[in-house]
């Protein structure tokens, strides 16, 4: 059976259906929270609620519209946005001692603050990498900001092109391949700091 | 010095950037330490307490009306396409011109052309309707003569 008919199925209240799907997009829905957030327990809740929607909302998927998996990563990247924001409110909270709100701070606050998170949270990747190369480019993922860092999670680890990738962060594919670009721009400044330390 | 640390001083190229981007892709280490906790994540999502689906009422039941809620919503869809795709919606707004035209040629609706003489111009129609006029009242002159004298 493929991914149309699952999904009918699922619509109908097949759980057997369910649990093919879950098989099938976990590992990828699973990579994707892990490379978002780090090696926390959240990923288990993103991957558990992205497929508790995908039961709940099954009649709505649109085969013609997206992919399975493009809709999947949609939903699995806005409960990781929220989260990440969500702990950069409670970082900024804790910082300013609740005396600054943080809608009203600058980015640059925020991406101090992801950074600070990035170094006192260090994913599984950075904990367990041997190669330090990767592990230069690891800890110079987690110092994008998260939308560039989806960006390249999606095109170049989760195998989307960049008109799914568009799709899943909700951006037009010049918005993306801009975003891209300022990605890229910075993780080459922040590798060549790395080869020149070395 | 090593060769490979001389050329690392060099700038950092897109494709290298892009070859360990690739590399970094295709390492499966995580999956491979965390396979134990990815089997405890798949458990979970699986044996999630999921909410009953609800019944359908006796109109969604009803498969014509489903069916036609199903084609209105297929039909805005299609005439909303989300880029490069305007010409539906001109389309659309051009087909009741085009079948108006179509229909104007099959059927007249009582307006079929008549044996009269066609005019040039109004002025000569007008001349000609004067005619008419001046015949009829003397017609209605001769006829009504006696009772006038």
């Amino acid at each position: 059976m493929n991914d149309e008919e699952l999904m009918a199925a699922v619509a109908r209240g097949d759980r057997c259906a369910y649990e093919a799907l879950v098989r099938a997009h976990l590992p990828a829905i699973t990579r994707y929270s892990l490379r978002m957030l780090g090696n926390g327990r959240d990923i288990e809740d993103v991957a558990q609620e992205t497929f508790l929607r995908l039961w709940v909302n099954a009649k709505k998927w649109d085969p013609e519209k997206a992919k399975l998996s493009t809709w999947l990563h949609r939903i699995a990247h806005n409960l990781c946005i929220d989260l990440v924001r969500k702990q950069q409110r409670v970082m900024l909270g804790g910082r300013f001692d609740g005396e600054v709100d943080s809608d009203s701070s600058s980015d640059s606050q925020l991406r101090g603050a992801v950074v600070e998170q990035a170094k006192e949270q260090p994913s599984s990747q950075q904990t367990i990498e041997k190669d330090s190369e990767l592990s230069a480019l690891n800890l110079a993922m987690s110092k994008l900001p998260e939308t560039q860092r989806s960006a390249l999670l999606l095109c170049h680890y989760q195998g989307f092109s960049n008109k799914e990738a568009a799709e899943i962060i909700g951006l037009s594919v010049r918005a993306l391949e801009s975003l891209m670009a300022r990605a890229k721009r910075s993780l080459r400044t922040q590798m060549e700091a790395h080869y020149n330390e070395r | 010095m090593s060769d490979e640390h001389n050329n690392r001083l060099l700038p950092f190229t897109d494709e290298a950037l892009d070859a360990l981007l690739t590399r970094a892709a295709e390492s499966n280490m995580e999956s491979e330490v965390e396979s134990a906790r990815y089997k405890r994540i798949e458990a979970r999502v699986l044996n999630q307490a999921l909410p009953p689906k609800a019944t359908q009422s006796p109109r969604e039941v009803h498969a014509a009306s489903v069916g036609f809620m199903r084609g209105i919503d297929a039909l805005i869809d299609w005439l909303s396409p989300p880029q490069q795709r305007h010409w539906r919606p001109i389309f659309a707004a051009a087909c009741p011109l085009v079948l108006g035209i179509v229909i104007g040629n099959y059927f007249h609706f009582g307006l079929t052309p008549t044996s009269e003489p066609s005019f040039e111009s109004w002025d000569d129609e007008l001349v000609m309707l004067s005619f008419l006029d001046i015949s009829n009242q003397g017609e209605i002159t001769e006829a009504n003569e006696g009772e006038i004298r």
